[in-house]
């Protein structure tokens, strides 16, 4: 979605834009990536679909609850591939700047996950860029769980680390 | 019998709605084929659905296509019609007539699409007629509205004077929406992923049943959408107000998944979401609506959000970085709006209890002061009407 200039430069500065990391561009992984069905520990991946947005990025979206049958707790994961990192970074900003909520998504600490993150209170959302990758998860259930830990799994998945 | 349905056309111009049904499809990834009824093939009424435009239609003869197929060879002289098994109160209310039980229920009306002429049919030498006109008579389609219905109709056949004779009967269901839609809808080609989807219509005509104009189908659509956060959806506080269904697109397939009791894109929505359902169902009944926002930064009045009974700023959170409404025109101050994501309180001291829930529909979104929707949403701050952010999500 493209973003009004006054509306950037306004979450530019909320969200120190310019001291962001540089992403790595050969930390992210190929525009085909896909998220694999066991990706996420203790979740069970129920609905799955992948798009060309009309911004060039590849959208995949995920929702993922506990067991079959159960849509509560659910985790709803997006995971854009951009076409670049830089490209990745502006599409964080403008999810950042998505939320109508007045008070900032908070970021979290280097290293924690992706090369940049941020998270609501209680880690009830989560969203983090890792090279040219933007992920986000969030709850999609009235029972609100943790969200940090299934981002750690997929910032894993996508450095090729643990699968 | 001596007689088959081999299949019935509804949309059998394509390119032309004011004589036939409009090119639809069932969803995202399902196309709709025509004939929609084949013999074999449609068993419910479901399977044979048909979309007719209200504006497109009045004052047309409105025509179906009917292949029939002869089991005797000696069959001349042959007239077929359908009656209209919904006409006179329909079977249920039959039933409760012969049952003495008539006072306690109203006789419901004639099917949506009434009955079918009777007409000379003429077979080939393989037995079949071609598809055939027939043409409908008695229907609703001039005075209902937003309608759906299920139509039965009990096809029969007579020879020469003879008396008429069963062959069958089908089922159909039947649409009017108010006129051709509008973005992200399309008309045509009937092959594009954007015609009207009937799984969405089943929704839509359901929550706007009766509407006579657009504004009356939009205002029913606010109301419908609102009231789904009963059970369905609710506001995104523990996403902080995030669009999950409008994010550069609108996700319709996961929205209608959601509706049919399926985990969708989750429980939470936002005002992009909101808007975005608002403006996309009316639009595919013929309204002429946009998304667009206002912003950015600005206090809030307390308000009751969809899937809350508690007044409050939203979340608590005491202002909104942003927001957005279905919205008319150039969606500028002057212009109105439909608001399905949370009702104000319409009272002169929007600020303080005693609050007076109201629901934003078709209301003047006004300047500062004026007392319109501005005024009973946000007490200060930035917001303004952001004219330039007007878009239709497309589908997905």
């Amino acid at each position: 979605m493209d973003m009004q200039p006054e509306r950037a430069e306004q979450l530019q500065a909320i969200y120190r834009y310019a001291e962001w990391p540089p992403g790595e561009e050969g930390a992210a992984v190929a525009q085909d990536f896909e998220l694999p069905v066991n990706a996420l520990d203790g979740w069970v991946r129920t609905r799955a679909t992948r798009e060309l947005a009309r911004d060039g990025r590849t959208r995949q979206r995920s929702a993922w609850i506990r067991s079959p049958g159960a849509v509560d707790p659910a985790l709803m994961v997006e995971l854009w591939s951009c076409a670049s990192a830089d490209d990745a970074r502006a599409l964080l900003l403008a999810l950042l700047g998505d939320m109508q909520s007045p008070v900032p998504a908070s970021r979290i600490a280097d290293s924690a996950v992706g090369d940049v993150a941020f998270a609501l209170g209680g880690n009830s959302a989560v969203l983090f860029a890792r090279g040219r990758i933007v992920v986000r998860l969030r709850n999609g259930g009235r029972t609100v769980v943790d969200a940090l830990p299934a981002a750690r799994d997929i910032d894993r998945v996508i450095v090729g680390g643990k699968r | 019998m001596s007689i088959e349905i081999e299949s019935i056309a509804f949309n059998h111009t394509v390119g032309s709605q004011s004589a036939d049904a409009m090119n639809v499809r069932r969803n995202g990834s399902q196309a709709l084929l025509t004939p929609e009824w084949q013999r074999g093939v449609s068993s419910t009424a479901q399977d044979a659905p048909a979309v007719y435009s209200i504006a497109d239609t009045t004052g047309h003869t409105i025509t179906i296509h009917v292949t029939l197929r002869r089991l005797r060879r000696d069959m001349k002289k042959v007239e077929v019609r359908a009656l209209d098994m919904n006409a006179g109160g329909g079977c249920l209310y039959s039933i409760l007539v012969g049952l003495g039980l008539g006072d306690w229920i109203q006789p419901r009306t004639g099917g949506l699409l009434g009955s079918v002429d009777a007409r000379r049919v003429p077979f080939g030498t393989n037995g079949q007629t071609g598809p055939l006109p027939f043409t409908l008579s008695n229907h609703r389609l001039q005075t209902s509205g937003v309608d759906t219905d299920i139509v039965l109709w009990r096809w029969q056949y007579r020879e020469g004077h003879g008396a008429w004779t069963d062959i069958g009967v089908t089922q159909h269901e039947a649409f009017s929406v108010l006129a051709s839609p509008t973005a992200p809808w399309v008309a045509q080609p009937l092959a594009s992923a954007d015609v009207l989807w009937t799984d969405l219509l089943r929704y839509a005509c359901d929550w706007a049943r009766g509407a006579q104009n657009a504004n009356e189908a939009a205002a029913a659509v606010t109301r419908a959408v609102y009231a789904l956060g009963a059970g369905t959806v609710t506001y995104d506080c523990p996403g902080g107000g995030s669009s999950n269904y409008s994010w550069g697109a609108f996700d319709l397939s996961a929205f209608l998944d959601r509706l049919n009791g399926g985990v969708g894109n989750g429980v939470y929505v936002n005002c992009s979401d909101c808007a975005t359902f608002v403006s996309t169902v009316a639009n595919a009944l013929g309204a002429d609506l946009w998304q667009s926002r206002m912003g950015y930064g600005f206090a809030l009045n307390p308000l009751l959000a969809i899937g809350s009974n508690v007044w409050q700023t939203a979340c608590g959170w005491g202002s909104f970085s942003y927001h957005e409404v279905a919205w008319k025109g150039a969606c500028t101050a002057t212009e109105r709006i439909y608001d399905a994501c949370l009702q104000v309180d319409n009272d002169s001291n929007p600020a303080a209890p005693p609050q007076s829930p109201l629901l934003p529909q078709d209301m003047r979104f006004g300047n500062a002061g004026d007392g319109d929707y501005r005024d009973k949403l946000s007490p200060s701050g930035n917001c303004s009407p952001q004219p330039t952010t007007r878009q239709r999500r497309a589908l997905v």
